[in-house]
């Protein structure tokens, strides 16, 4: 062993995974950041494939409701001046004949954002889909849509508030410290870092009117976005996801639970000082709840 | 000629191969002159020639385990390609068995397995180097050592929810030169390339203003990577591994022109706060521009492999554009008799040049 590139390729690696490791021990190290009780709507059962015997779970989370498409028109709390507060270069006027194409070619910008979990993001999600539905019900008199519309917009709101997660962007910073400031309860609040996407709407115009054109931020998706199950808490999720894919109802992308039934277990996350997710407890809910849910199904 | 002049021993292994190769040269123009002119050399000259030549031979493939027939030369090559295909095989096969376990394992067992493996498959590259003379087994095992480490950070990601970050592409291509540099292995040198490419890619896109992750939204933050690894051989000596600068220039040069390419198409990805049709205007000149430098410099400092790529991309972005040009309105048979017609004149463009650096060098 008289090589340079032997001892120098063993340093790198023992360098490079002491590195590492300090890095976790730092982000657990004293309190964690925010320490939050989710479920199964909030926290899916990830995709597994058969070769792969590891157990993750997915974030589930809602946008700020912005866009064309949204329940509710204009931009929303990610607006103008929240992404020129994240670095966004906002200054070509948006009645400009180039301003198209300029925002079109915005590029996406790390930022931290803050998800409020059963707060008031998602009563705001709730009162706007509900909105919705009235502008829909509305739109049916004047037979601008067809009923059917009416029907899947009504059996949204069910799925949303009984089994959709509720956990809700409601702001965003370039600075968590400040946003932690702002929202300081760290069982509800968790601030974490995401891409943003710069989206520009054109002025249009119906039989309303004239809706000004407008920009608006959308969060893209997190950096790390499933949390991986350590051996110690896997076995409740294990025996989920074997019971499922016995029953045949695992699909490829995800063993997520049918969409009208209930969660079937509970989970402590920690965030710790990097903003790093680890899982602290697995609990299975009450059975009666779940019982009840499999039988209206 | 006296035999008990030494020969020179070249200092690697691709120094003795020309060596060799070059010796070989001389054997068959001399038989072929003997044949032709009836020119021989005096019976003691002859021998004294065969002694030393086989002499150098035999010293080399002892030394380097040179190939010194065709029937070797493509043994070799058949080698290195089964050499090449098990180490893909061998470093999938690392990752698929550990994806199949490690939900069956604590945490601290899962942390000393991905520590440990890159560890045990370095020490193997070293024990199998001692072994053989061209790095076969040697460059197998290596891949294997980079597949390990590169298990080893992204699994130990997953597992503690670590955010990702562009430096883990810093860690491996450090161990793949480490161990290219160290045991003379080509394969992982590309394999370093690769990862340095991405890695400066990726900041240049952060220093840029964007999230590291979405880097390739921007072709260009691919230009500094590709001009730094194409002009990287002229400040740093290679005679050791004189073939190494080759692959430097190549994928430098290959990723700048790539991206050329693809801005020459896409003008919405650029940096440059320009309209789109502009900015495909301004890439499909500058490509042109390249790809005719590229051609220059390789011919100019006999670069074979640089000439290759800046002529084979000088036709890609004419055809791509004559595609974008012409495919819709153009009578099928009347577009490809316009790209044919073009080949001949491009046939004609170079084989003039080629008698004009023919004319220079005489």
């Amino acid at each position: 062993m008289n090589r340079p590139g032997l001892w120098l390729g063993l340093a790198l690696i023992l360098v490079t995974n002491a590195f590492v490791l300090t890095g976790v021990a730092y982000n657990r190290s004293t309190e964690p950041e925010a320490v939050i009780h989710l479920t199964e709507r909030e926290l899916n059962l990830s995709f597994s494939v058969e070769e792969n015997t590891g157990i993750s779970l997915l974030l589930v989370w809602h946008q700020p409701q912005s866009g064309i498409y949204a329940r509710v028109e204009g931009p929303g709390w990610l607006d103008q001046a929240k992404l020129e507060s994240l670095g966004f270069d906002c200054s070509t006027p948006l009645t400009d004949l180039e301003a198209e194409w300029r925002y079109r070619k915005a590029l996406p910008r790390k930022a931290y954002v803050v998800f409020e979990y059963e707060g008031k993001g998602w009563q705001n999600l709730l009162d706007t889909t509900e909105q919705n539905i009235e502008r829909i019900a509305h739109q049916i008199e004047r037979k601008e849509r067809s009923p059917e519309v009416l029907k899947n917009a009504r059996e949204e709101l069910d799925r949303l508030r009984n089994t959709g997660s509720r956990l809700v962007a409601v702001d965003a910073g370039s600075d968590p410290f400040r946003l932690r400031q702002l929202y300081p309860d760290r069982h509800r609040f968790i601030v974490l870092p995401a891409e943003v996407n710069l989206q520009y709407v054109p002025q249009t115009s119906n039989k309303t009117g004239i809706h000004h054109a407008y920009l608006f931020g959308r969060i893209s998706e997190l950096p790390r976005p499933e949390i991986h199950i350590p051996m110690t808490h896997r076995s409740l999720l294990e025996k989920i996801r074997n019971e499922e894919q016995q029953a045949g109802r695992a699909s490829r992308y995800s063993s997520r639970w049918e969409k009208d039934q209930e969660p079937r277990y509970s989970v402590v996350v920690n965030y710790g000082k990097r903003r790093e997710p680890w899982i602290v407890d697995v609990q299975l809910l009450p059975a009666p709840k779940r019982e009840r849910t499999q039988n209206k199904s | 000629m006296n035999d008990s002049n030494k020969p020179r021993i070249p200092l690697n292994r691709a120094h003795a191969q020309q060596r060799v190769d070059r010796i070989k040269a001389f054997q068959e123009e001399l038989e072929q002159l003997e044949h032709e002119h009836n020119f021989a050399l005096q019976d003691e000259q002859r021998h004294q020639l065969e002694r030393h030549h086989e002499k150098i031979l035999a010293e080399l493939a002892k030394l380097f385990d040179v190939d010194t027939s065709a029937t070797q030369k493509q043994m070799s090559m058949g080698m290195r390609i089964a050499s090449f295909l098990g180490a893909l095989a061998l470093a999938a096969s690392v990752f698929f068995f550990f994806y199949r376990i490690w939900g069956l394992i604590s945490t601290s067992v899962q942390v000393l397995i991905l520590i440990s493996a890159p560890i045990l498959a370095v020490l193997g590259v070293e024990i199998i180097s001692k072994r053989e003379k061209y790095p076969y087994f040697t460059s197998l095992i290596g891949l294997v050592a980079f597949a390990c480490f590169v298990l080893n950070l992204s699994v130990l990601g997953s597992i503690f929810n670590i955010s990702p970050s562009q430096n883990a592409f810093l860690a491996w291509a450090a161990l793949a030169m480490i161990l290219a540099y160290g045991y003379g292995l080509r394969l992982l040198l590309v394999a370093g390339i690769l990862c340095l490419l991405f890695f400066l890619s990726a900041s240049v896109g952060e220093w840029g203003g964007m999230y590291w992750l979405s880097f390739g939204l921007r072709p260009e933050n691919f230009l500094p990577a590709g001009i730094f690894l194409f002009f990287l051989p002229a400040f740093a000596a290679h005679s050791k591994y004189p073939d190494f600068p080759g692959y430097y220039r190549l994928f430098g040069m290959l990723t700048v022109l790539i991206a050329i390419l693809i801005l020459s198409h896409w003008g919405e990805g650029s940096y440059l706060m320009l309209p789109p049709m502009d900015v495909k205007v301004l890439y499909q000149l500058l490509g042109f521009a390249v790809a005719g430098i590229t051609i220059w410099a390789g011919i100019r400092w006999h670069w074979q492999g640089v000439t290759n790529l800046g002529s084979t991309f000088f036709v890609i972005q004419l055809y791509t554009k004559f595609y974008d040009w012409w495919w819709e309105w153009m009578p099928k048979y009347l577009f490809f008799l316009v790209v044919g017609l073009v080949a001949i004149l491009l046939l004609n463009i170079f084989k003039r040049l080629r008698s004009h650096l023919a004319q220079a060098s005489a």
